[in-house]
């Protein structure tokens, strides 16, 4: 005969074995998740705080709860590079990249991780594919971040061409607010794109007429790109509009500094030949004491050139022509910039506080 | 002895080996579920007994109540919920027929739910092959099956339930014949690899493919490793030694101490886990949280030295002291832990030729469970199954072959069945299963014997035979010919008209024979079942062609010899 009673038992506890581990499997994924979310959060917050290894314990923690949570692993990588076991994160790393290898924040984190390994190619490698991988949330934002760390990578590495081509990228995204505006305007600056950093300050002050930061920029993006009285103006602006700066901020030494250049600018329209060789009078002395002062510094330096440079500028100086023409004015500017240029390729380019205005004033002259 | 009735010539026991495939299935499935329950249960058990960031008080107060309530249950209600299970089991198949109550298997799930979940420091593995045991011995019996087809289905849970309890489904089946019947060409194999296959599918239906431990992976950094996982084989064993003769000697102590105090032995086991606890919480349970981490080779020198010296010290007295619960998930420790030890010290003594520690507390588990368990293929097999990755083959096969046999040779007995002898009881080893499996027809045949005529009356064959001191004998003619077998019954309850054997003969069926390469237990099973006491051996290709003639006498004889050798 038939079993039908022990079939119908074993059926019977069949479904509701199934049942009671359903409910017990439902209970524990739910208790693990909440678990391993809290650790994970309190990771990133000690993280955040710099307490790496006490946030290496609370990812890790994390990680081993829920392991199919690739945020987790990040977190834990994050942590690791935090506290300098990139060995470890190393394979760690390329797991997950094999199993997601689009996944932004993957790539953002293994950019991070190249970068601490001093693989800055590597690096911007992955903070490419960061900036056009896959993001879970917030991708804008997400991407955004990306590629600022890029950018402070390249303005690190003084890498000016990639660093204006991923600026350019970050200023045509929408809805920039404004300190995301200011950061890329100074980056501009520092990619040796005066005119864009000027145009995004012009921006901030249109919105903001009383924006002492962005006039600020303002001129040294002005100062950046020859335009003194331009430069000038926006400074004077800021003193204006905050005229009790705190001496690290003040302006006031920009304004010096570019009272003198344009005191000693030989190149404006209509400025008569008399004061047009006065000033060349004063920028040939001011270039002959600078080289004499270095040349005194190291005196293996002096050459023939030298010497003779230097007696023309003295000849010239001590002189007093009648009649005062142009032509003596330009004679004066072209001696001046012999000089500077001999300075320049033995002594280099950069001036002390003193000679920040000649050095301006021969930049303008040169360009 | 079992006082259950038991059911024979049931509607499954009618139906021979088809319906032994049906019940297999069945038996993966409700076997597989219940692990999964036990493992889950247990878990979310001690999640409420020791929430995040509980006090350290937990840690003291927890195991000694965990280890009195189930203490209590098992000295009143559940006596045979004891311990890890595995001799329990084997009692079970070699001394009850097969019949475990279902009261055990239900006292096994309850106490040890209670005492893992508490933080006794032992293995819920060995439970599991109980309990799973129990659930086959059940079903076989509600469905009517014969005593022999129920011992048949015990091993068919056990490898069902060790398949879910650490995702190894082929592991669980090499364990059930190594170590549980301790034949690995067990006629139930078929059985046995149904049921580990659909229990390992009903926990990837329920729990996914997560692995047990997750191992970074393995990787051979230098040949010369292959000597520093031969060292690890010797720690290991070793370190197997110590804990196998340490459970031994403290479980003696225990079984001295008058019987009145069996209910509280077991608190001594909670109260030392405790104590540890309360300084070193990573002591407590089964501690598989702590072995990922060392595999992941995050743990100091120090720390897993301690942790070694002090698992090796707490599963005895947990074990010993009557808890519920096994030994399979401290071995995994012990060698884990051992394991990173030597990795780390190999590793700071020859960086440049060695992994990191994780490795070699991979390949410790394995050695540790080679030298406590003693089941060298199971222990390969286990831990290529839990990192499932083919380069640790080799590594594991050193380590763990130089751990069994240190283990073998300093602790000749191993530890289930010292277990059992302690408890007074014999069970058949697989090594001498396996010596007595080694004779072969080809050993005792009589090459010489001669054939009973076929042309020979029955008179003169009923001498023939008392001479031959047997019931039965192979006929055939002058030329060495076989045509068959008769007996003693058949010439005596011949059919009218019938005088010479040659008239017994059918000739167009099969008669009883064995060949030159049969192994006697093979002989002896024909015997059984042909009901005859001699076979003639023939060759493989004429059937007819007589080599010799085995008796049922001198196989015995054979056997009494080789006891005797041994």
């Amino acid at each position: 005969m038939f079993p039908f009673r022990a079939v119908a038992g074993v059926l019977l506890t069949i479904v509701g074995l199934a049942a009671l581990d359903q409910l017990l499997a439902r209970t524990e994924m739910a208790e693990v998740q909440s678990a391993a979310e809290r650790s994970w959060r309190n990771g990133i917050s000690l993280l955040n705080k710099g307490q790496a290894q006490a946030a290496l314990d609370a990812l890790s923690n994390a990680h081993a709860l829920a392991r199919e949570n690739t945020t987790y692993e990040v977190g834990m990588i994050e942590a690791l590079i935090a506290v300098g076991k990139t060995a470890e994160a190393d394979p760690l790393m390329e797991d997950i990249l094999q199993r997601k290898p689009n996944d932004g924040d993957a790539n953002l984190t293994a950019a991070r991780l190249k970068l601490k390994e001093h693989a800055t190619e590597e690096a911007e490698a992955f903070y490419h594919r960061a900036i056009y991988g896959e993001w879970k949330s917030g991708a804008d934002a997400h991407r955004r971040d990306a590629r600022f760390e890029l950018v402070r990578l390249l303005a690190d590495r003084d890498s000016r061409q990639q660093l204006l081509a991923e600026l350019i990228s970050l200023e045509a995204e929408p809805d920039l607010d404004d300190s995301l505006q200011r950061r890329i305007a100074q980056l501009f600056l520092k990619a040796d794109a005066p005119n864009r950093a000027a145009d995004v300050y012009r921006n901030l002050i249109d919105k903001n007429p009383d924006d002492a930061d962005a006039y600020r920029g303002l001129g040294e993006a002005e100062l950046r790109r020859g335009d003194y009285r331009a430069a000038r103006a926006a400074f004077t602006q800021v003193s204006h509009i905050s005229p009790g700066d705190d001496p690290a901020n003040s302006v006031a030494p920009r304004l010096i500094l570019l009272n003198e250049v344009i005191q000693l600018d030989p190149t404006p329209r209509r400025l008569p030949t008399a004061e047009k060789y006065e000033r060349s009078q004063r920028i040939l002395a001011l270039a002959k004491g600078d080289l004499e002062s270095l040349l005194a510094q190291r005196p293996a330096a002096a050459t023939a050139d030298s010497a003779r440079l230097l007696k023309a500028a003295a000849d010239a100086v001590a002189a007093a022509p009648r009649p005062i023409t142009n032509e003596l004015a330009e004679q004066n500017l072209d001696l001046a910039s012999q000089i500077w240029k001999l300075r320049v390729a033995v002594f280099g380019s950069s001036a002390g506080p003193g000679e920040e205005a000649l050095r301006l004033t021969m930049q303008h002259l040169a360009s | 002895m079992p006082t259950e009735k038991r059911a024979s010539g049931g509607w499954f026991s009618d139906r021979g080996d088809r319906t032994l495939i049906v019940l297999s299935i069945l038996i993966g499935v409700v076997v597989g579920l219940t692990t999964v329950a036990f493992m889950l249960l247990t878990g979310r058990l001690a999640a409420r007994m020791y929430p995040p960031e509980s006090a350290a008080w937990r840690r003291l107060v927890v195991p000694v109540l965990g280890s009195l309530v189930s203490g209590l249950l098992l000295f009143r209600y559940f006596p045979n919920a004891r311990g890890s299970g595995i001799p329990q089991t084997k009692f079970a198949i070699f001394l009850r027929d097969g019949y475990i109550p279902l009261k055990t298997a239900l006292g096994k799930f309850l106490c040890c739910s209670i005492s893992l979940a508490s933080g006794i420091a032992l293995g819920r593995e060995g439970p599991s092959v109980q309990i799973g045991a129990g659930i086959s011995s059940v079903i076989g019996r509600r469905f009517g099956l014969s005593t022999a087809q129920v011992k048949a289905l015990v091993p068919v849970g056990c490898s069902a339930a060790l398949a879910a309890a650490f995702n190894t489904p082929i592991a669980a089946v090499l364990f059930s014949l190594e170590e549980i019947l301790g034949d690995m060409h067990a006629p139930v194999l078929g059985s046995v690899v149904l049921s580990s296959a659909t229990s390992w599918m009903v926990l990837h239906l329920l729990l996914g493919d997560d692995p047990l431990f997750h191992p970074p992976a393995y990787k051979l950094v230098h040949p010369l490793e292959f000597g520093i996982y031969a060292v690890l084989g010797i720690v290991g064993g070793l370190a197997s030694v110590c804990f196998v003769k340490l459970l031994l000697r403290i479980r003696l102590w225990f079984r001295k101490l008058p019987k009145k105090t069996v209910w509280i032995q077991p608190v001594a086991g909670g109260l030392l886990v405790g104590a540890v606890g309360w300084f070193v919480p990573g002591i407590l349970g089964v501690g598989y949280d702590f072995v990922d981490r060392v595999l992941e080779g995050d743990v100091a020198l120090k720390t897993v030295l301690l942790m070694a010296a002090l698992k090796i010290i707490a599963t005895p007295v947990c074990y010993s002291s009557g808890n519920a619960g096994g030994i399979f998930g401290p071995s995994l420790y012990i060698g884990a832990t051992t394991g990173a030890a030597v990795g780390s010290i190999a590793h700071a003594l020859l960086p440049g030729v060695t992994g990191g520690p994780g490795a070699y507390a991979l390949v410790g588990m394995g050695a540790a469970f080679a030298g406590i368990v003693r089941t060298p293929l199971t222990s390969v097999i286990m831990i290529f199954e839990m990192t499932r990755d083919y380069s640790i083959i080799v590594p594991l096969m050193i380590a763990n072959l130089v751990s069994f046999f240190i283990s073998r040779r300093l602790q000749p007995e191993p530890i289930y069945e010292a277990l059992a002898l302690q408890e007074g009881v014999h069970l058949p080893s697989g090594a001498s299963r396996e010596e007595f499996a080694g004779i072969r027809v080809g050993d005792i045949l009589d090459r010489e014997a001669a054939l009973l005529p076929e042309e020979a009356g029955f008179e003169e064959a009923k001498v023939f035979l008392a001479e031959k001191a047997c019931n039965s004998w192979p006929v055939g003619d002058s030329a060495r010919c076989v045509r068959g077998v008769v007996a003693m019954q058949q010439i005596e309850t011949a059919p009218p008209g019938a005088t010479l054997v040659r008239d017994l003969l059918d000739g167009e069926h099969e008669f009883p024979h064995v060949h030159m390469d049969h192994a006697a237990s093979q002989v002896l099973e024909r015997m059984r079942r042909r009901g005859v006491d001699s076979m003639p051996v023939v060759s493989r290709t004429d059937i007819h062609e007589l080599l010799g003639i085995v008796t049922l006498s001198g196989i015995l004889s054979a056997y009494k010899m080789k006891a005797g050798a041994n």
